[in-house]
Parts: C-alpha cells; sequence; structure tokens
C-alpha cells in the first residue's frame, strides 16, 4: 500500500506542473524590473505589453491558418511588432528608460546571435570604410555569424559553451577585421564594440 | 540488481511512457501530413511521358508574380513537384504542388497538423515543461539506459531449462505469466534498438553525450574551459574556411545577373550524380547567391537522408561538388544523428519498425508496474 502511495505521489506531482511558459522572444517582466516605472507609467506599460502579445498571436494563428507559416514570415512579424512596441513604449517614459528599453530590445531580439544591425550600420559610418572595405567588413560578419551557428549542434542547450564559441569566433573576426582596417579604423572599431556585449544567449537550440 | 531495477523502473516509468509514446506519435508527422494532403502530395495518374522541365516551371510562376526559390523532384512519377515561390505582389513566402509532366499548379497542402506535432515534440522533447522539462526527460533516458543493462543482466536465464522461456511468451499461460513474459522477453528482443533509440536522443539532450561520441568517432569535442587553447587554432580554421566561403559569396553578389538555364545546370548535376534521387534546385537568395543542387540517394538502404551536392554560381559555372562520403565519420554522424534517432535512415520501414520498438518501451513500465503491483 505504501508503494502504492508514493506512485500516486509521483504521478500527481508530474502532472501538476505540466504547464509551459508559453512567452516567445522578449523577456518584458524582466524589463519591467529594470524599468523602475511609476505607478501610472506601470499600468500603461502592462497594457501595451498585453496588447501587443495579444496582436503577435493573433497574426502568428492567421499566418498558420492561411498556410503560409515559415521562419522568415514568422521573424518578420516579431520584429516588426517588437518595433512597433518599442515606439509605444518610449512615447511615456523617461529619456533614461527609453535607452534602457531600445538597449534591452536590440540585445533580446529573437534570432539576433550578432551585433545589431545598427551597430554594423554605424561602423561602416564612423569607420568611413571606402566600398572594398565595406564588402569585405560583411562578409567578415557573414563568417561569423555561419561559423557560430554551424557550431551548434556543439553548444545546443549549453549556455557556458555557447558563450565560449561566441567569443572565440569574435576573436577571429577581430583578427580578420585587422587586416581590413587601418590601424585607426581598427582601434575606432573596437571602442564602437563595446557599447554591445555578447548577443549569443539569443541563439536558440 | 532486481530491486535497483525496480525502483529506478518506478522513479522513471511516467516520463518514459510519456516520451516514448509522443516519439512514436511524432515519428509519422510527414507520413500522416501527406496522406491528410493524398491529393495534392502524390499523382494519381498512370500514363506519364517526361519530366516537366524546372525552367517552364520557374517561368509559369513567374507569369503569376511568383519567384521560385525552390523545387524538389521526386524520385518518380508517383509524387507531385513541390515548388517553393515568394510571391511579390502580396510579399510572403509559399509552396505549391506541381504535375510531374505537365507542370500545372495542383494544390497546397489544405490540411496542416502542425500544431499537433509541434506539441508531440515539445511533450516528446521536454514534457511541455521547458528546460526543466529537458533534464526530466535526460535524467529519465539515462535511467531507462541502465534499466535496459539491468534488465538484460536479470533476463539471463540461471540454467539451461530457463533459456527457452527467455525467447518466448507463453500464451497459454495465465494472466500474470504472460504480462511477467511480455516484459521479460519483448524488453530482450528490443534491447538493442531501444538502447541505440536512447543513445541517439541522450546525444540531442546532453553536450556531454554529444562531445563523447563524437570525439568517438574522430571528431571535435564540445569547446570548454580545459580544452579551450588546444581548439583555438582549429576553430580559427573552421572561421577561416567560411571566411573563405563568406568571401566568394560577396564577390559572387557582386556579378551581373546573368541568364542561368536551370534545365542545363539539372542535366550537368545529373551527370555529376548519376542516380536516382529526390532532387532539390536550390535558386539563389540574398543570403546566398549561389545555385545549388541536392541530390538524395534513393537507391541505397539509407534512402532518406544522405545528400550529395552540386554548387553552381550565379553565372551558371559549376563551383564545388559535395558528396556525403567525403564527410569525416563524425560529420556524417552529426549530419544523420536525428534520422537515427527517429528511425527515418532507413525510409519508412525504418519508422515503422521504430514504431513498434517504442510501442513496446511503452509498455515496458505498465508490464513492469502490473508484475510489482501484484508481488504488493
Amino acid at each position: 500500500m505504501k508503494k502504492l502511495v508514493i506512485l500516486l505521489m509521483a504521478t500527481t506531482l508530474f502532472f501538476s506542473c505540466s504547464e509551459e511558459k508559453g512567452r516567445r522572444g522578449i523577456d518584458f517582466d524582466k524589463l519591467k524590473g529594470q524599468l523602475q516605472l511609476t505607478e501610472d507609467q506601470v499600468a500603461k506599460y502592462d497594457a501595451i505589453v498585453t496588447k501587443s502579445e495579444e496582436e503577435r498571436k493573433k497574426q502568428f494563428e492567421e499566418m498558420k491558418a492561411s498556410g503560409k507559416m515559415n521562419r522568415k514570415g514568422f521573424m518578420k512579424i516579431m520584429k516588426t511588432s517588437f518595433k512597433k512596441q518599442e515606439e509605444e513604449l518610449q512615447a511615456f517614459l523617461s529619456e533614461e528608460q527609453q535607452v534602457l528599453v531600445h538597449e534591452f530590445m536590440k540585445r533580446n531580439m529573437p534570432g539576433q546571435s550578432d551585433y545589431s544591425d545598427e551597430l554594423k550600420a554605424e561602423v561602416i559610418q564612423t569607420l568611413a570604410l571606402d566600398s572594398a572595405q565595406t564588402v569585405k567588413y560583411k562578409a567578415v560578419n557573414q563568417a561569423f555569424t555561419k561559423a557560430y551557428r554551424d557550431a551548434h549542434d556543439h553548444y545546443h542547450g549549453n549556455g557556458e559553451a555557447a558563450n565560449m564559441y561566441w567569443n572565440q569566433f569574435n576573436e577571429d573576426r577581430k583578427a580578420a577585421l585587422q587586416k581590413i582596417f587601418t590601424e585607426e579604423q581598427y582601434a575606432q572599431y573596437l571602442e564602437l564594440i563595446k557599447k554591445e556585449s555578447y548577443r549569443g544567449q539569443n541563439e536558440r537550440g | 540488481m532486481s530491486v535497483s531495477h525496480l525502483w529506478l523502473g518506478l522513479l522513471s516509468s511516467i516520463v518514459v511512457f510519456v516520451v516514448c509514446l509522443s516519439g512514436a506519435m511524432y515519428s509519422f508527422k510527414t507520413q500522416i501530413s501527406e496522406l491528410l494532403n493524398y491529393d495534392v502530395v502524390f499523382n494519381t495518374e498512370a500514363n506519364h511521358s517526361n519530366w516537366v522541365k524546372p525552367e517552364t516551371i520557374k517561368i509559369n510562376f513567374l507569369k503569376e508574380k511568383k519567384k521560385v526559390t525552390r523545387m524538389v523532384y521526386p524520385s518518380d512519377f508517383s509524387r507531385n513537384v513541390m515548388v517553393f515561390f515568394h510571391d511579390l505582389e502580396e510579399d510572403f513566402d509559399g509552396h505549391y504542388y506541381v504535375h510531374p509532366s505537365t507542370g500545372d499548379i495542383v494544390g497546397s497542402n489544405a490540411q496542416s497538423t502542425g500544431a499537433f506535432f509541434d506539441l508531440m515534440r515539445s511533450i516528446h522533447k521536454n514534457l511541455l515543461l521547458g528546460k526543466i522539462g529537458n533534464h526530466l526527460v535526460g535524467i529519465s533516458i539515462l535511467i531507462f539506459v541502465v534499466l535496459l543493462i539491468s534488465g538484460l543482466v536479470l533476463w539471463f536465464p540461471s540454467n539451461k531449462k530457463q533459456w527457452k522461456k527467455g525467447f518466448q511468451i507463453k500464451w497459454s499461460a495465465k494472466l500474470p505469466r504472460v504480462i511477467y513474459d511480455l516484459h521479460n522477453t519483448l524488453g530482450f528482443y528490443t534491447f538493442l534498438l531501444l538502447l541505440f533509440i536512447s543513445i541517439t536522443g541522450l546525444y540531442v539532450s546532453y553536450a556531454w553525450v554529444k562531445s563523447a561520441v563524437v570525439v568517438s568517432l574522430g571528431g571535435q569535442p564540445v569547446l570548454n574551459a580545459s580544452n579551450a587553447d588546444a581548439m583555438k587554432s582549429e576553430l580559427s580554421n573552421v572561421f577561416a574556411s567560411f571566411l573563405e566561403e563568406s568571401m566568394d559569396n560577396q564577390a559572387e553578389k557582386e556579378k551581373q545577373q546573368v541568364e542561368v538555364s536551370l534545365n542545363q545546370l539539372l542535366e550537368d548535376s545529373n551527370r555529376r550524380l548519376p542516380y536516382k534521387a529526390i532532387t532539390t534546385i536550390q535558386l539563389p537568395t540574398d543570403d546566398n547567391p549561389h545555385y545549388q543542387i541536392t541530390k538524395v540517394k534513393q537507391e541505397s538502404i539509407f534512402s532518406a537522408v544522405v545528400p550529395d551536392h552540386v554548387k553552381y554560381g550565379k553565372d551558371g559555372q559549376f563551383k564545388k561538388l559535395f558528396l556525403f562520403s567525403d564527410q569525416s565519420i563524425a560529420d556524417q554522424f552529426m549530419e544523420v544523428s536525428l534520422p537515427l534517432h527517429t528511425g527515418e535512415i532507413l525510409g519508412l520501414s525504418g519508422i515503422i519498425l521504430y514504431f513498434l520498438v517504442t510501442m513496446i518501451a511503452c509498455s515496458m513500465p505498465v508490464t513492469g508496474i502490473l508484475i510489482w503491483v501484484r508481488k504488493l
């Protein structure tokens, strides 16, 4: 009898915690915790987050129903929606909070395992890369992304390993860029990338 | 031994049951989806002359403001050709099946089984419990591996007379004996395959298992603090090869777009890879400016998943031939690890075999508990 009770308890425990957290993409609860919102801001923040999540859910369901579900379309919905959500949030936040929101969303954008497109564009502009350098710079970044993603089978589900692969390939990227940039450009580059630290954690298994 | 077999079995029973059942259901994803969309996936007409040319398909789609991105030619006329496209007017990606001889559009998959099978996959991988679930499944399968081995030890008959009993189920006996035989004998017959399925599953779940398997096959271990220095140059070489490819891609992008005959590319690839196969023609995209033709051989035992590739430049010039057989054993294993786990490596017969074996694995916790309850 005692054994039967143990068995029943194990079954109950198993089914009692069978609920998955369904949210995809950016963790807005975590962001909320970092913003130190006023009472009035909390209400607005929650309303926008809820409304945006419902909109995204609706769009995904529509895409599924139309039979046109694909990763590219999925990412497009996510990115467009998050961008719109960011604009709505910025409208009632202080300047300091706006910077926090922008950086958080940029850092946690789904599928973004490398520096943001914004930073890459800034590098091209600030370093005044000529067309040949720009082509090479893009090729080096593409090589970085491919090498990191190709290693996915190795670091899958292992955050620490993912971090190490990202840093190793980033060192290789720096070495490759050093050959493309002038000394001055390379120094500027190193300064610019300080704006965004490691982003590899967004690469999902 | 029998006590630990019992308690470890009880501990992992529910998870093993759920994981096996969901895995068995998920293995038929492709077949069920194709059956539900039978009219568009399969070509039921008996008479066929020639294959529709890829160039014809491309032009026909372009007339409808659809830019073809990929075509999948089946190995025979029993199926329709699958064409993926980007709709230039409405800006979405979609697919159609076209008749293998006429090129007429037959339709697209109307019945989606995606939601159901996504649920099955999530249950199989993490019991819908996220990362905690991943670990629960991983630990339970590790226990299951121990159970398989201890079960084999327990199965070993103590004397010659007992040997016959271990190989067959005595259906004429009373129910408790039949249940015992189902657990004991079926467990013996499925031991090897279940061990293999479990280990390939653990390979997917645990980095250390993956690392151990890949290293044992002569591949690269997973990067960690202790081997970081030793692996630095190896990873730099990996990066260098990707850089070379990216530079080539960028140079290819700079080239002028010229009219390339897909018919000629297909003929060329068939000359280089002269065997019956499922053939995929990948057209250049913004990210990848190359044409690539992939053939999956249908003549070998590993019919489902062993691909060879031929790469062409934007101008249609031959660039490189990638043969599966040229890859290292470790890379080959990494490429086929999932089909090895699902049985797809052997085609439909493999999936059916895995299904039966997995259902037997599902019955193990049930018969095991029934044997135990009867002894209470």
